[in-house]
């Protein structure tokens, strides 16, 4: 049986006159990769911050483990959040230490994996350089260094790629990566679907601080449903407007959107039907991309 | 935990501070400004009465028209001389023939009264001759004594030996008596002024530098703060150390050319004068550290921060305009009403306290109402900092401090 890390249940959050979270419920499952995803604006980092007891919910109940989040829980968890900055004067080393030992660990202990971390993430000749030298990058690494110091059980992430170049981003998803596979759970926020739908197990989608989404990603799509087949063939896709439009097409590779009503295997029989030969015929799964668009304008 | 934590964030704030060299620089810089101007001032003083005098000196000319009959032969010696008539005499200092006219008046023993004519010689030589014209007429009289003996007591600055009691008991009335008051207001000073600036620039380039989020998912507002507080009392001990060294340094080489010495037995005050004055010093501390932990919540910015301080800064110093009333009557009305009004009251009750200027009653009272002070600046600043600490790039809608409290 799963155990429920995360736990949100009938939450709201109103700032004033103003609602910015409405009635949301959803859970993060152990050792699973979670998104929370919405537009600006649309209630996740207040959700979050409630989460962390940084501020206080409205109505309904927003848990770890069952109980409210107390920093004596700080150090089985593992927050970066959005607004995220640094002590500019002070040096790499002493900051990641500095975080350890505020989420419990002893400076020995924080000192070997700060260094560890400093290797890893090849800022090891950096341990005693001021953070205000380092550049933008290099300091997005010494955030998140903060976060993971301690091993947390329960990650939290808000736009952990964000400003940062292809070759970290893919060097803080292996990290992630390793963390899961070692049992980390990770909640994250992320505004590029193309990481989520490398990375995340499930996800909430929400819009205006309402819950639109919710579910395992291929649940989620399927939701959508199956509107598009992939083929691979040879010779030239033949026209059939009242079943679908060519929606790429180049290299014997081509996507096929489905009109409204038709069935895949129409689709299959007019292509048949027109000799086209055809090595592969796939129904496909709309993107997580083209799900957010349709839920945030719909 | 909780008291481990506020240890490492002051033992962090703590060394943050002391590693700047701008914290050393004001340390050291700061007395050394002080003695220096105060050394230049004294000389610049100094110089500008030599000055005076070689100008007094340098006369070549000065006419006495002695009305009175006061002034003695033995008195007119050059560049003095004796004139008759007032007009010719002011006539001769306009025309720069004389550098000065001295006219005694014939009613001078009932009027008191000395005319002078002056040629210019610049803003501060304008009173070079009045000693001189002064002087004529008193050694001339003291002249009628007779007696050298007597003349030479009159020319010596006679010392005074005096007992003061006060409640039937001797009190003690040299510097030895104002060692406790000076220290406390030193201590007061680095304390709510030095130290606080220091805790709102901690709290607002925290905030500014978006690391509070961080922080706050880590440690409570209290925690963070209370380890800030730590911090900067520990740097006020620091402050005070090297003050201290640096003072005993400076009097030990100054009690030798200087004639200040300090009679260590004589520096006497009871316990609870002691106890009261670092109370009202301590509360005082964390009543203005909490107010600027407040304007550091509610500010976006640490410069914004900076220019809203100075207000609680001054207020809180303000006693120190009228210190000449508070010090004549430590007790008095004045003393009474500013010991209660908020920001004021800390220095005048440290400074009250210091020389034992409190009753029973009033002590209770400053007691209750600092405790309730230090309450109500805590509470605000906790609650702009809940309110302000997350609010980045604006300010804390003040609406909102009044709709949660």
């Amino acid at each position: 049986m799963s155990e429920m890390v995360v736990s949100v249940e009938k939450f709201s959050k109103r700032f004033g006159n103003i609602q910015v979270v409405t009635d949301l419920s959803f859970d993060v499952q152990r050792g699973e990769t979670f998104a929370f995803l919405g537009a600006n604006g649309s209630g996740k980092t207040t959700t979050i911050r409630c989460l962390l007891n940084i501020m206080k919910p409205t109505a309904g109940s927003v848990l770890i483990h069952d109980r409210p989040y107390t920093i004596e829980m700080a150090s089985d968890v593992g927050y970066l959040p959005e607004e995220r900055g640094l002590y500019l004067d002070s040096n790499v080393l002493e900051t990641v230490v500095y975080f350890g030992t505020l989420k419990g660990m002893t400076v020995n202990a924080a000192t070997n994996a700060a260094t560890s971390y400093l290797e890893r993430v090849n800022l090891a000749d950096k341990q005693k350089a001021k953070i205000k030298t380092l550049s933008s990058g290099q300091q997005q690494k010494i955030q998140l260094g903060l976060t993971i110091i301690n091993g947390p059980k329960l990650l939290i992430l808000d736009e952990p790629t964000k400003g940062l170049d292809p070759v970290n981003r893919e060097l803080l998803l292996d990290i992630l990566t390793d963390m899961k596979q070692q049992g980390t759970t990770i909640m994250f926020i992320a505004h590029q679907m193309e990481e989520v739908e490398k990375i995340a197990d499930r996800l909430v989608m929400i819009k205006n601080g309402r819950r639109e989404l919710y579910g395992d990603v291929i649940g989620v799509k399927q939701q959508f449903g199956e509107n598009r087949v992939h083929i691979e063939f040879s010779g030239r896709v033949p026209r059939h407007d009242d079943l679908y439009s060519i929606e790429t097409s180049e290299n014997n590779l081509a996507e096929l959107l489905m009109k409204p009503g038709v069935t895949p295997d129409r689709i299959f029989k007019a292509l048949a039907a027109d000799d086209l030969s055809m090595s592969r015929f796939e129904v496909a799964l709309p993107s997580l991309q083209e799900i957010f668009v349709t839920v945030q304008q719909r | 935990m909780t008291k481990n934590i506020i240890r490492i964030i002051a033992v962090r704030e703590y060394l943050k501070v002391i590693r700047k060299k701008s914290f050393w620089l004001m340390l050291l810089l700061l007395p050394t400004f002080y003695i220096g101007v105060t050394i230049v001032s004294g000389e610049s003083g100094k110089s500008v009465e030599r000055k005076i005098i070689e100008q007094a000196k340098s006369a070549i000319r000065i006419i006495v028209v002695d009305q009175s009959g006061l002034v003695s032969e033995t008195n007119i010696v050059k560049p003095i001389e004796r004139g008759t008539d007032e007009q010719i005499a002011k006539q001769a200092v306009i025309d720069g023939q004389a550098d000065a006219a001295f006219i005694y008046p014939p009613d001078l023993s009932e009027k008191h009264g000395i005319v002078a004519y002056v040629k210019d010689d610049g803003i501060l030589a304008r009173g070079r001759f009045d000693q001189l014209a002064t002087s004529l007429v008193k050694q001339s009289i003291l002249e009628k004594v007779g007696d050298p003996s007597q003349i030479a007591l009159y020319n010596t600055p006679l010392t005074i030996q005096k007992t003061v009691y006060a409640d039937g008991q001797p009190v003690v009335t040299s510097i030895e008596a104002f060692i406790l008051p000076i220290l406390a207001i030193i201590v007061f000073f680095i304390l709510t002024i030095t130290s606080s600036s220091y805790m709102l620039m901690s709290v607002s380039e925290e905030k500014e530098n978006r690391m509070i989020e961080t922080m706050l998912s880590l440690v409570t507002p209290r925690q963070l703060i209370w380890g800030k507080l730590a911090a900067m009392v520990g740097l006020a001990f620091t402050q005070l150390l090297v003050l201290g060294i640096f003072g005993a340094v400076a009097y030990q080489i100054s009690s030798s050319i200087l004639p200040i010495a300090i009679n260590w037995s004589l520096v006497q005050f009871d316990a609870w004068q002691v106890v009261t004055t670092v109370f009202y010093i301590i509360t005082g501390f964390i009543f203005m550290a909490s107010l600027m932990v407040g304007v550091g919540g509610a500010m976006p910015t640490y410069r914004d921060a900076q220019q809203a301080s100075p207000l609680f800064i001054i207020t809180s110093i303000l006693p120190i305009y009228f210190g000449m009333v508070l010090l004549a009557d430590p007790s008095g009305t004045v003393a009474q009403i500013t010991s209660y009004i908020p920001f004021m009251s800390p220095l005048v009750l440290t400074f009250r306290a210091s020389i034992g200027a409190l009753p029973p009653m009033e002590q209770a009272l400053g007691i209750i109402i600092t405790l309730g002070y230090v309450w109500v600046g805590l509470y605000l600043a906790f609650k702009l900092f809940e309110l302000g600490s997350l609010e980045f790039g604006k300010r804390v809608d003040f609406k909102n401090l009044i709709r949660k409290s």
